[in-house]
């Protein structure tokens, strides 16, 4: 019998790799580690579970002289020290991985604790000021997270992590993230917004920081902030929701606040009318409204860029617009 | 024998360097192994991953380097390096959480157009089940051959096998023979 699945299979037959690929091998491991199998994981399990029945009472004393573990399961590799980096957990939550000129670390929150009506804020890293600042209304946070100026109720919130790794003057090499924690909240208002990532103040050389090109680049056009890949990123967010993913996403579209304050994220608006749009929840339609009317009269708030998001229940959740971060 | 330069293969011929499946701590010559296996372990992972030319290449480059890293402490290294390529590839697709590409990555010896049906409905079929059709249908690996390769039973290969030909065979129905 000639199944046509083995003649087609065979279209895959002559492909070759590139000439150069055992180069690439002696270069090393590049990639982050494996985590266990899945029969590695449940055999570790049963074996912990006996060791752990055996030595309650011994484990028992020693977490609670240790306090409480972190839960996430984010590998995640420490910059120099001096240095920030941006990551993405594994659930896509924009994160930054602060290695302080002490040599300890904080990981910070990517959001701002400002959230104008609801809709998320991306913050950025200034190195040269070594603040996050939030780039939509320039909410200023220090490298710990705690606020300095801008419009936001308190400080970024951070997370808790653990030390899996060492260099050799005994920094943090890699760390595993855990849970969140709360940012600090506080009643100042603040002063007035200080100037958006100027030049100089802390000796860093223009040559070791990173350019963003477009967006939100402060005044000396340089800082550190996420960038999604394009490739990753769902063209409509029907498609998106419908392929109902985990964690945070890009999505393309429009967000359309109709004059009744109904918050949709739409693949195109013609017309006033949405296409393809997606219910929005978690926006104060009405209150970003009529921000906007202060100052023109409009029938209805647009704003198409590429947005950072979450699904659940076939409605989108907590959008934050990241135009002008998209990677080339 | 050993296959160093680009071939075209019918299914089942000329199968690499079988007794690596079983050679013991101290004999790896992984650059040896690489010749031999390598381009095969590729095109599977490529057709594993849908076409994705970046995800075979990181795989297989990146199992044979943590098996040299490894050295001796590894007694079955093609095993060894196959689920090591197939758990890595397996990982850098779920982290793009997204569709197949539309057309596959064109590759030396591949026509894209050619092979975008065939990778679309290998995409469809569950990860083991994608992996068992393309080590056992496509590059000529035996059910027991696969079980090693794959670390799984040779009788869950079988049921994997069964499982994810029904399902090609429903996906691309037979072409009208143009000679009757």
């Amino acid at each position: 019998m000639d199944d046509r699945y083995r003649r087609e299979l065979t279209k895959l037959h002559g492909g070759e790799p590139p000439a150069d690929l055992w180069e690439r091998v002696l270069d090393g491991p590049r990639l982050a580690p494996l985590g266990p199998s899945v029969r590695s994981r449940v055999t570790a399990g049963v074996v912990a579970f006996v060791v752990f029945g055996l030595a309650a009472t011994f484990l028992w004393q020693a977490f609670r002289s240790s306090g409480e573990q972190p839960a996430g399961s984010d590998q995640i590799a420490v910059p120099p020290r001096g240095e920030t980096a941006e990551v993405f957990l594994d659930d896509g939550r924009p994160v930054f991985v602060v290695h302080h000129l002490d040599g300890t670390i904080s990981v910070v929150d990517g959001f701002s604790s400002h959230r104008a009506w609801g809709v998320e804020e991306l913050n950025v890293w200034c190195p040269s000021t070594r603040q996050f600042v939030e780039v939509a209304h320039e909410a200023h946070f220090d490298e710990y997270g705690d606020r300095q100026a801008g419009p936001a109720p308190g400080g970024v919130a951070t997370f808790a992590f653990e030390v899996t790794a060492e260099d050799a003057v005994g920094d943090p090499a890699s760390i595993v993230v855990g849970e969140m924690q709360d940012g600090t909240l506080d009643p100042h208002s603040g002063p007035e917004r200080p100037p958006f990532c100027p030049s100089g103040g802390s000796g860093v050389d223009d040559a070791d920081l990173i350019a963003v090109t477009g967006g939100y680049t402060g005044e000396t056009g340089m800082v550190v902030a996420h960038s999604l890949d394009g490739r990753q990123v769902w063209d409509s967010p029907a498609e998106a929701v419908a392929a109902a993913p985990s964690g945070w996403v890009g999505v393309r579209g429009t967000l359309l606040v109709a004059s009744d304050g109904f918050v949709q994220l739409c693949a195109r608006v013609v017309d006033d009318e949405c296409e393809g749009g997606v219910v929005v929840r978690g926006i104060d339609g009405i209150g970003l409204m009529l921000n906007v009317t202060r100052f023109a009269w409009v029938s209805g708030y647009e704003e198409p860029q590429v947005w950072l998001v979450q699904i659940h229940d076939g409605v989108i959740d907590n959008p934050a617009g990241v135009s002008g971060l998209l990677g080339s | 024998m050993a296959t160093t330069g680009p071939t075209v293969r019918g299914v089942g011929e000329g199968l690499p360097e079988r007794g690596a499946l079983r050679s013991a701590a101290g004999e790896h010559d992984l650059e040896a192994l690489f010749r031999s296996a390598g381009p095969q372990l590729w095109r599977a992972i490529y057709g594993y991953s849908g076409g994705r030319r970046q995800v075979a290449e990181d795989a297989v480059a990146e199992a044979f380097a943590r098996a040299i890293e490894h050295g001796d402490g590894i007694r079955e290294p093609l095993a060894w390096i196959y689920v090591t390529a197939f758990r890595l590839a397996t990982r850098e697709l779920q982290r793009e959480r997204r569709r197949p590409p539309a057309m596959p990555d064109p590759v030396p010896g591949i026509d894209p157009a050619d092979a975008q049906e065939i990778l679309a409905a290998l995409a469809t079929l569950s990860p083991k089940q994608r992996a068992a059709v393309l080590l056992h249908d496509q590059e000529g690996f035996t059910s027991p051959e696969v079980a090693t390769l794959l670390g799984m039973s040779a009788a869950t290969v079988r049921v994997h096998l069964f499982r994810g030909r029904k399902h090609l065979r429903a996906l691309l129905s037979p072409e009208e023979d143009p000679d009757g």
